[in-house]
């Protein structure tokens, strides 16, 4: 049996994983950064993954109950994401393939998030709703790529959601305490707010100014929450909606931390119903940041045949679009698994 | 027409009740439904905006209203301007309705080719843009031709009103895109053609458009990222 392990740090998580070529996820470690108020500061992150690397590769290796010897590969998500954060992942992978001759694989942070949803879905060919805090892209794979099909002008949805929390004094993550309110501020009603739909891609800045003037007029938490909730998904659902109806691919997966929020997933899921397609909703574990996807990754390029990366060179790089990775060695076919 | 008692009521009821009478479904898209039917008779096709079950029925009705009525204003203020498009019969917001004139025809996609088309299409974009009117996703799905040869500019469903250089260029970028996925082959040539018809119309400010079509396309990602055929 082969394995590979998968390390993923380009922002408030550092993960490892391992990952069996029958495609069994046997391990899947993680520790995740916790500001003591605000937002992330990059070089606060980057020390936090400097100091648990160690323990969080160990407990993976424990729990996968496998050696050092028994790994082919190790994947890194090298981008995109903070320049600090990136430097320790890609530093302590290129140490580990150099030491113990790990065939080393760079990985894109995002296509990452798509292919484990995907590979969890057991989908061969789906629409992809990729949002997190830093990303928000509707992709679907053409000519050996993930191509944007539609895309924020501005800011991500996660950090919609996280700059609304932070300003209205909510603990980071903001996205899971605005799902809770906005089920409470549900039957106030919704407030008007900038909806910005332009062709297939979405526009949020706006929306988030409007929101917290709103709150700060006097308005209930719970109702802004709702309101905001409510507008950002229905754009996402519409744009999601378009891209579909323009590739016709067959199926509809959502991935990226924001794929934990289940109102999204409903909504989602209503889109594909109404074209007739299967929808996919990410498991929360799986949805945001982990060393998994990354392993996956790693394993899928490796079994294809993508030549591995010379340890001295591969670097982190921050600014990375999915569509600057070939995606030629997907493999279909394949459900992942979690042990 | 007589009209005489009680019979005459049934009729006039009847009348009402075809005001319109939609008989098939033409096309389903993202947001709206096409319908071939009548209307007093006259064949009509109508756009109806669908319900849509993931959003909230308050937002999910303003939308729908909204953008019917922007839709009709567009494509009425083009009708008036002369430009070449289906004309707009019944505009109804409140029931997420247009109601257009059917043109019967072929679409520009399949008969691109046919000498001095390109060319008169350049004239009806030249003469949209000139009324202050962006099209948003001119294909060559989205013009029409006539048996006489005539384009006809269909579906303002993403159209803004606009004099923005950038938007115009977007236009006639989207049209070059399309036909290079259409006719690779004779894409270039068809272009010019379409581009030496709308500078006839739009005289100096055209170079303009053009070059930002240009510019566009060189730092633009996603036009070639997104073409599907």
């Amino acid at each position: 049996m082969r394995y590979w392990v998968g390390i993923e740090s380009t922002a408030h998580t550092f993960g490892v994983s391992i990952v069996s070529e029958e495609g069994t996820i046997l391990a899947d470690e993680r520790d995740v950064y916790v500001p003591p108020a605000g937002g992330l500061q990059p070089r606060e992150v980057a020390r936090h993954h400097t100091n648990v690397a160690p323990d969080v590769i160990k407990k993976a290796f424990t729990r996968a109950g496998i050696g050092s010897s028994d790994v082919t590969g190790i994947g890194i998500s090298y981008g995109p994401g903070l320049g600090p954060c990136l430097r320790v992942g890609v530093s302590v992978a290129r140490a580990l393939s150099s030491y113990y001759g790990w065939r080393l694989f760079g990985v894109n942070h995002t296509v990452g998030h798509v292919e484990i949803s995907r590979l969890l879905s057991g989908f061969s060919d789906p629409l992809a709703v990729y949002v997190s805090g830093g990303n928000t892209n509707i992709v679907a794979w053409k000519d050996g790529r993930y191509r944007i099909f539609g895309e924020t002008l501005d800011i991500a949805v996660g950090n919609l959601l996280d700059s609304f929390a932070r300003e209205v004094g909510l603990q980071h993550p903001g996205g899971p305490k605005i799902e809770k309110l906005a089920l409470e501020g549900e039957k106030l009603g919704l407030i008007e707010l900038p909806y910005s739909v332009k062709g297939q891609d979405v526009s949020f800045s706006g929306l988030l100014t409007a929101a917290i003037k709103v709150y700060k007029s006097g308005e209930k938490l719970e109702r802004v929450a709702y309101s905001l909730q409510e507008t950002a998904f229905a754009m996402l659902a519409e744009a999601a909606e378009r891209a579909l109806v323009h590739t016709r691919k067959d199926s509809v997966i959502s991935a990226g931390g924001v794929a934990a929020n289940s109102r999204l997933n409903q909504m989602l899921s209503l889109v594909a119903k109404d074209h007739g397609v299967p929808f996919f909703a990410t498991p929360i574990r799986m949805a945001g940041d982990n060393g998994a996807m990354i392993a996956a990754v790693a394993m899928e390029m490796d079994m294809e045949g993508v030549s591995p990366e010379d340890p001295s060179k591969l670097l982190p790089t921050p600014k990375l679009r999915m569509s600057d990775t070939e995606v030629y060695w997907r493999f279909t076919g394949l459900k992942l698994k979690v042990k | 027409m007589e009209v005489h008692g009680a019979e005459a009521e049934g009729e006039i009821k009847m009348a009402v009740l075809d005001f319109f009478v939609e008989e098939s479904l033409v096309a389903k898209g993202a947001e709206a439904e096409l319908w071939s039917g009548t209307m007093l008779g006259m064949p009509v096709v109508i756009k109806r905006r669908t319900s849509k079950a993931y959003r909230d029925p308050a937002l999910d009705f303003k939308l729908r209203v909204n953008r019917t009525f922007e839709e009709g204003r567009l494509i009425s203020k083009a009708y008036m301007a002369g430009v070449s498009v289906p004309a707009p019969l019944f505009i109804d917001p409140i029931n997420f309705m247009i109601v257009e004139d059917y043109v019967k025809g072929e679409l520009l996609r399949d008969v691109v080719e046919r000498k001095g088309l390109m060319h008169s299409v350049g004239v009806e974009v030249a003469k949209m843009h000139g009324a202050g009117i962006v099209h948003g996703d001119l294909t060559t799905s989205n013009v029409l031709i006539t048996s006489e040869d005539k384009p006809v500019i269909i579906d303002f469903g993403l159209g803004a009103f606009s004099n923005d250089v950038e938007d115009l260029g977007v236009d006639v970028l989207l049209m070059k895109k399309s036909l290079e996925a259409n006719v690779p082959a004779k894409a270039g040539a068809l272009y010019d053609e379409f581009m030496k018809g709308y500078r006839e119309v739009a005289g100096a400010a055209s170079e303009e458009v053009y070059k930002r079509a240009e510019e566009i396309e060189r730092r633009g990602r996603y036009f070639q990222e997104r073409a599907i055929d």
